[in-house]
This record gives C-alpha cells, sequence and structure tokens, in this order.
C-alpha cells in the first residue's frame, strides 16, 4: 500500500512517500510563494529515490485546508490531476485536526493564524473522535472557547501568543497522521475543493 | 516527419480550457468553460473567485476532453500550458494540472506565453506567413509585432497606457452597459453615429498607443452633458469612439505593414473580435493587396486550441520546461524590445 502524503496548506511544503504506514522517503522547505515550483518536483523526487513510478502509488492524502487560499489550490490541483488520470483514491486531511492528531492529549484546540486577529480555529476531542468546531473566528471567539475548554492544548504550526495564553507549534507525525485517515471514504476526485472555511472578500463585501 | 498530438491547457483568467492539437494547426477537440455569468454580477472578473472557479472545474474539463474523440492521453506528445501573463492564481491551476500531467506521462512541458497564443490562433487551419506584422488586441496588450519566422517574436510598438480591450471595457463602465462591456460597444456603435467630438489618441509617427486620454475625453463629454442636464446618446458615443479607435489601430498597424515591406498582416487577441476593426482592415488590406489573417471568434477569446498551436512551435524551438516550471503575472515574450524599421 503506498501513499502519497501532500500538504501545500501553509509555509512549510511536505511530500511524503509512505508504504504500509512507514515513510520510505520525503521532502520538505518552507516556502513563501514556491510551492508551485517545488511540490510536483517533490513528487518525482520521493518516487526516485524509492525506485517507484506514478502509476505505483494508491492513495494521494492531501492537506485540503483551511489554509493559504492559493497554497491550497496548488495541492489539490495536483491530487486532482493525479487521482482522476490514474484512477487513485485521493483523501483529504484538515489542516487543524492533522495537529491534533500528532499530539497526545485529549482536548485540542487548533489554531491557525489567519491575520487581522482572525484564526482557523479546530477543536477536536480525540478520545471520543469528536470534532467539536471547525471553522474561521475571530480573537475574541478564540479566547472565549479557550478559556470554556481549560484542559484543551492549544497548539499551531508555530509558536505565538493570543493575549496570555501560549500557543505552541507542533511537529507533525505524518505516519500517525496518515495511519488516522487511512480508512477515511475516497471522494470522488471531480468534488474535491480546498476547504477554505472563508469567502472570497468580494463576495463577503456583496453579502454586507 | 511525425505528427505532433498537444494537450493544452488555459487557465490564465476567467476561462478554464484545454484542447488536443494536431501538428500546430488542427483543433482535435477544445472544451472551453467561461466563467463569465459569475463574474457579471461584480462588473468585472474577480481574481479569487476565478481560481476557485478553475479548480472546480478542472477534472471535468479534462474528462469532457477526452470524451470529445477518440484519442487517448497515451496519443498525446506534448503537454503545452499558458504560464503566463494573467492573473497569477488562475495561472498556478493550469501550471499544476500540466505538469502533474508531465510527471505521470513523462512527456514533454512546454510553456506557452499568452500572447504567442494569440499569435498562432492565427495557424488553426491556416499556416502563417512570414514575414508578417501582428497587431495584438486584447484586454491586457496592444502591441505590434514583426516576425520573420516561427517563434520569433519582435516588438515594434506597444500602448503607453491603458490596453484598447482595458478602454473598452472602461468606457462601457462609463456609459452604463453590463460587463464584458467590449461587444457591447461594437453593437452599438454600428446603430449610432460619429456626432462626438473626440480626440484621435497620439496620432504620431510611432508604432505607440495610448487610450487613456480617449477614455478620460469620453467621461468629460458625459459629465459636461449631464451638468446641461442633456441626455447623453449612448449609440452615437459608441460610434465615436469605436471611430477614433479603429481608425489609429488600422493607420499605424498599415504603415508598419509598408514600412517593414511584409505582405501579411495577422489581428490577435479578444479584441480582434470586434466587427468594426475586423471589417475596416478587410477594407484596407484589400486595397493594397495584403494577406489579412484574423482568427475565427471563437478562436479570439482565450481558448487553449490557440496554446496548443503555440506550443508546437514552441517545442520545434526546443522551448520545453522542466518541472519547476512557474507561473508568471507578467513576463515578456519579445526577443527584442523595439526593433526599428532597417535593424
Amino acid at each position: 500500500m503506498i501513499t502519497i502524503y501532500l500538504d501545500t496548506s501553509l509555509e512549510q511544503l511536505r511530500v511524503y512517500l509512505l508504504k504500509d504506514g512507514k515513510i520510505l522517503s520525503k521532502k520538505e522547505r518552507k516556502c513563501k510563494n514556491e510551492h508551485s515550483i517545488y511540490t510536483v518536483n517533490y513528487i518525482k523526487d520521493v518516487l526516485d529515490e524509492s525506485n517507484l513510478q506514478p502509476n505505483d502509488v494508491d492513495t494521494i492524502m492531501v492537506v485540503n485546508g483551511p489554509g493559504s487560499f492559493t497554497g491550497l489550490r496548488i495541492g489539490i490541483s495536483i491530487a486532482k490531476t493525479y487521482g482522476y488520470i490514474l484512477k487513485k483514491d485521493v483523501i483529504l486531511i484538515s489542516s487543524l485536526r492533522q495537529m491534533a492528531i500528532s499530539i497526545k492529549n485529549q482536548i485540542a484546540i487548533s489554531l491557525i493564524d489567519a491575520k487581522n486577529d482572525n484564526y482557523y480555529m479546530g477543536i477536536y476531542d480525540m478520545f471520543d473522535n469528536e470534532v467539536k468546531v471547525e471553522k474561521f473566528a475571530k480573537k475574541e471567539e478564540v479566547i472565549e472557547k479557550i478559556e470554556k475548554y481549560k484542559d484543551a492544548l492549544l497548539i499551531s504550526n508555530k509558536n505565538f501568543k493570543i493575549d496570555n495564553y501560549e500557543v505552541n507549534k507542533v511537529e507533525l507525525d505524518i505516519e500517525k497522521i496518515v495511519d488516522y485517515y487511512k480508512n477515511e471514504t475516497p471522494t470522488n476526485v471531480h468534488k474535491i475543493l480546498p476547504n477554505y472555511l472563508k469567502l472570497p472578500q468580494a463576495l463577503e463585501d456583496k453579502n454586507d | 516527419m511525425e505528427d505532433v498530438i498537444c494537450l493544452a491547457i488555459e487557465t490564465s483568467c476567467d476561462e478554464t480550457s484545454m484542447s488536443l492539437v494536431k501538428n500546430g494547426t488542427e483543433d482535435l477537440a477544445t472544451v472551453v468553460f467561461s466563467q463569465i455569468d459569475i463574474h457579471k454580477t461584480f462588473g468585472g472578473v474577480v481574481p479569487e473567485i476565478a481560481s476557485r472557479s478553475h479548480i472546480e472545474s478542472i477534472t471535468y474539463v479534462l474528462e469532457e476532453l477526452f470524451n470529445k474523440t477518440a484519442i487517448t492521453l497515451e496519443d498525446v506528445d506534448i503537454i503545452g500550458v499558458t504560464y503566463g501573463p494573467g492573473l497569477i492564481g488562475s495561472l498556478l491551476i493550469g501550471v499544476q494540472v500540466a505538469k502533474t500531467i508531465s510527471l505521470i506521462t513523462n512527456k514533454p512541458l512546454i510553456p506557452v506565453h499568452h500572447i504567442a497564443g494569440h499569435i498562432y490562433a492565427n495557424n488553426i487551419e491556416n499556416r502563417l506567413k512570414f514575414p508578417l506584422i501582428a497587431l495584438v488586441v486584447s484586454g491586457g496588450h496592444t502591441d505590434l509585432v514583426y516576425m520573420d519566422k516561427d517563434y520569433s517574436f519582435k516588438k515594434i510598438g506597444s500602448t503607453l497606457d491603458d490596453a484598447v480591450g482595458e478602454a473598452y471595457d472602461k468606457v462601457a463602465k462609463i456609459l452604463g452597459l453590463s460587463y464584458p462591456g467590449g461587444p457591447k460597444i461594437d453593437d452599438l456603435s454600428i446603430k449610432g453615429e460619429d456626432s462626438y467630438k473626440l480626440p484621435y489618441p497620439l496620432d504620431d509617427d510611432s508604432y505607440n498607443f495610448s487610450f487613456s486620454g480617449l477614455k478620460s475625453a469620453v467621461l468629460n463629454t458625459v459629465h459636461k452633458e449631464h451638468q446641461k442636464r442633456k441626455e447623453i446618446k449612448v449609440e452615437d458615443m459608441c460610434c465615436s469612439f469605436q471611430n477614433r479607435v479603429v481608425e489609429i489601430l488600422t493607420k499605424k498597424t498599415m504603415k508598419a505593414v509598408e514600412e517593414y515591406n511584409v505582405k501579411n498582416l495577422i489581428i490577435a487577441g479578444g479584441v480582434s473580435a470586434n466587427n468594426g476593426l475586423r471589417h475596416k482592415f478587410s477594407i484596407l488590406c484589400k486595397e493594397k493587396k495584403i494577406r489579412l489573417s484574423i482568427p475565427k471568434t471563437k478562436y479570439c477569446t482565450d481558448n487553449a486550441t490557440m496554446i496548443g498551436a503555440a506550443a508546437y512551435y514552441a517545442y520545434k524551438n526546443n522551448i520545453i520546461a522542466d518541472l519547476s516550471l512557474n507561473a508568471k503575472a507578467t513576463d515578456n515574450l519579445y526577443d527584442m524590445e523595439i526593433l526599428q524599421p532597417n535593424d
């Protein structure tokens, strides 16, 4: 069982190749706007390193958001095309949930900075496997949730403070994430879209 | 020589298009998914909405393309894609799709400049004849180009401010015409008279153009008429504006044809669908015995067929990208910035 794991949602671009849940090869780098340059190249690199052909892959797991709109579309357009042409399963991973999966705590509040005191927020009870919230939220609402879930671990893709609360960077555990999602039902490739959690500005302005 | 089939992808603005093109001239199958109805309600293309729409439709377009023909992906020899210029978020999607297909199929990836595509729209069904002058008129470009062979583009002049298509859209907005305004001005101008005194824009000896002054003149006239509490005769304004534009475009282009001593003229880009422009050029070229080529209307607006046509000649000229190909919002097509008549 060969899996490609793709994460283009945030600054850290990650392309992993796994066999039966164990990492075979990986390529990562910090990107500002260069996801477009490196992602397909990295897929080729990880396949080459393991002497595999594109068609040897069984499943593509791709992070579909939330995150940078452009970044998400890069990963998704690659996964859709790959899955469509070679008739491979595509499984979608939440950028917020994968952080919660990577830690041991029962309750986690995952945050991704969405600029101007806004956050993408996910609240998970990993013990009961329950998603309590996954949304775009203003700072006040995030703080309200932090105060409500006092036992929750506050995690993100980087270290920062939100008022007096420390939010800690999580090192993603890719094997754990892939294992967690392995029995997920694949999505029809035509229907795969980024999970933006936010409307385009032009539409928000229109709705005002 | 062996046939070369190109799978071409174009997502530079608000059309998701894919095409199969044989030997740079034969349109085997083309799909164009236009987002125009989505953007209409905003009065113009909204980049983020365009990008979201592209990603929704890419695999549907790919499926429909291969459903139209017996050709399979194995029959394809090269993958051509518009890498720029255009809306970066939109371009990026086409580029990723093309790179992924190139990785999977191990077929050469050909980067195509959008304007080269517009020029090569004239090569579909009819081979270009050289040397030629090309007038490129679109929402982003107004360029005069000299070509003495395939895939060699020498710029001899261009707009100093607004592109002609941009001027059409802005004037349409001033006149309260809905998006896209260019074709509406073209239609209305037939019903009107050239009754407004608008200036000839940059009527000099150069091969450059300027349309922002003409646009301002329209705006000023509209304001003045409003102050006098007079209604603007929209048809007349369309006619006067279009006449000035067509006049200056044809004048400078025909001058270039003469000075560069060519017998072939091609018109390219979205504005080449303009009936007023097509009509005037066909009269002038008949008079001067110049071979005129204007793409069929369906190849004037953005489409992947023209990208497949250009990709073939790019490939013949060894323009091949690797998997690091990136999209570029702006990029220069020309070998030489300005070519003088006796260079």
